[in-house]
């Protein structure tokens, strides 16, 4: 039996997961340098759960309060919200959303062909779709046959099935992920960046695409 | 009286916490924020390195949570829920900040202070040297080594947890978190932490 190094195991390890503790166990008491790397993690991890934490003011509670029965207050909004300044992120979303159903990657020049027709509805937190006309709007479209994929930035569209439903994030962890497979840092670097790549979304995608979603919402 | 409330509030579970809240009861939503703002508002910070922001972004969270209330069902852990909008929220205002142009995030500038006789003990100052090199660190990371190191190391969600959070497999926290804990081990040893 090979007596491997377990350096890449030592984070599971720490936590109670690791696939092989006894193994684990047994390589450390011969081990020095798998050893000590395992004290440093524990000492990173005591150290960052002794970190300060934050004190709250008493008006926190005060506000969140305030600001919930405010929003509570507000009239239903309307559904897309082609002026605002939401709008343009909203569509870079809808494009990246498409590029990646499509199995094209989001920058390449051969998207793959597909006969289902999708769309997708992008929630924005700058726009605050009123829930009730996503839900009508959406349960149309699925009525009518489309295939509609809901991008959204946080679990509002979980009542949809799972097929139907992506968060903001999923997405940009599908892609970096992507991009991180053919070698490259998503979170770093100019245009192999994930945000990159969704801030520069070309505008005449954006336009299809928006008066396709024009076409399909305009009459709700 | 609200004082009359919180003496059986705190024995009632979040999940029963938000049935009251689903029916309307402020008293029971309330309590909810206030068993949850020091974790919400800390995840916050360590995600956006900023203390006045982080607290916007917590608020923004509890406003969400309670507009989506009526629709919550208790079937996750509810902190994963509300880690999930805290996060969500999170990630598109570190989105906004990189569209401004201050893409980093930055270490927080809560070095203890010396007391009012300018005293500081050995350990206090060694504590908040450790302190800043985290802090820094934690910075530098993504935000996908970020999030999974800070919810499991500051908030102490198990791997299941985080996974609901990120909405991901187990096995992405783990080979994710392993990686996040490299970088900040040997971040810290090259910015002077040699024995962390
Ligand atoms: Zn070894």
């Amino acid at each position: 039996m090979s007596d491997k190094h377990v350096l890449d195991a030592l984070s599971a390890y720490i936590d109670g997961e690791a696939a092989h503790p006894d193994r684990i166990e047994r390589h450390l008491r011969r081990c020095p340098e798998c050893a000590r790397r395992h004290m440093e993690l524990l000492k990173l991890s005591s150290h960052l759960g002794a970190m300060n934490v934050p004190e709250v003011p008493p008006e926190f509670l005060t506000r969140v309060m305030a600001h919930a029965r405010e929003a509570e207050m507000l009239p239903a909004r309307r559904f897309w919200l082609p002026a605002s300044p939401g709008w343009v992120a909203a569509l870079a979303l809808i494009v990246v959303g498409l590029a990646l159903l499509y199995g094209a990657r989001p920058n390449g020049s051969t998207p793959a062909t597909t006969s289902r027709e999708q769309v997708a509805v992008v929630r924005d937190t700058t726009l605050y779709l009123d829930d009730e006309a996503v839900v009508d709007a959406m349960a149309k479209l699925m009525d009518e046959g489309v295939d509609l994929t809901y991008v959204a930035p946080d679990a509002s569209g979980d009542w949809l099935p799972e097929d139907n439903f992506i968060t903001y994030d999923e997405m940009v962890v599908s892609l970096a992920e992507e991009i991180e497979d053919e070698g490259g840092d998503p979170y770093l670097g100019g245009d192999t960046n994930v945000y990159g790549l969704i801030d520069g979304m070309g505008s005449s995608e954006a336009a299809v695409l928006g008066s396709l979603l024009t076409d399909y919402m305009g009459e709700g | 009286m609200e004082a009359k409330a919180d003496e059986w509030m705190p024995q009632l579970d979040d999940w029963e916490l938000v049935a009251r809240a689903q029916a309307g009861d402020e008293n029971a939503f309330a309590m909810l924020v206030r068993r949850y703002q020091v974790p919400v508002i800390h995840f916050c910070q360590r995600m956006t390195g900023s203390a006045e922001d982080a607290e916007d972004v917590a608020q923004e969270a509890f406003v969400r949570l309670h507009r989506h209330l009526k629709r919550l069902k208790p079937q996750a852990r509810f902190s994963t829920v509300l880690f999930g909008i805290a996060r969500n929220l999170t990630l598109n205002y570190l989105r906004d900040m990189k569209r401004r142009g201050r893409g980093q995030s930055r270490p927080l500038e809560t070095c203890p202070l010396p007391d009012a006789e300018g005293r500081r003990p050995d350990v206090e100052a060694r504590m908040g040297e450790i302190e800043r090199l985290l802090e820094e660190g934690i910075a530098r990371l993504s935000p996908a080594h970020r999030e999974v190191l800070v919810l499991r190391e500051i908030q102490g969600l198990d791997y299941d947890a985080i996974a609901t959070v990120l909405k991901c497999r187990k096995g992405t926290v783990k080979s994710r978190l392993a990686r996040a804990r490299e970088q900040l081990r040997q971040r810290l040893v090259s910015l002077g932490g040699e024995e962390i």
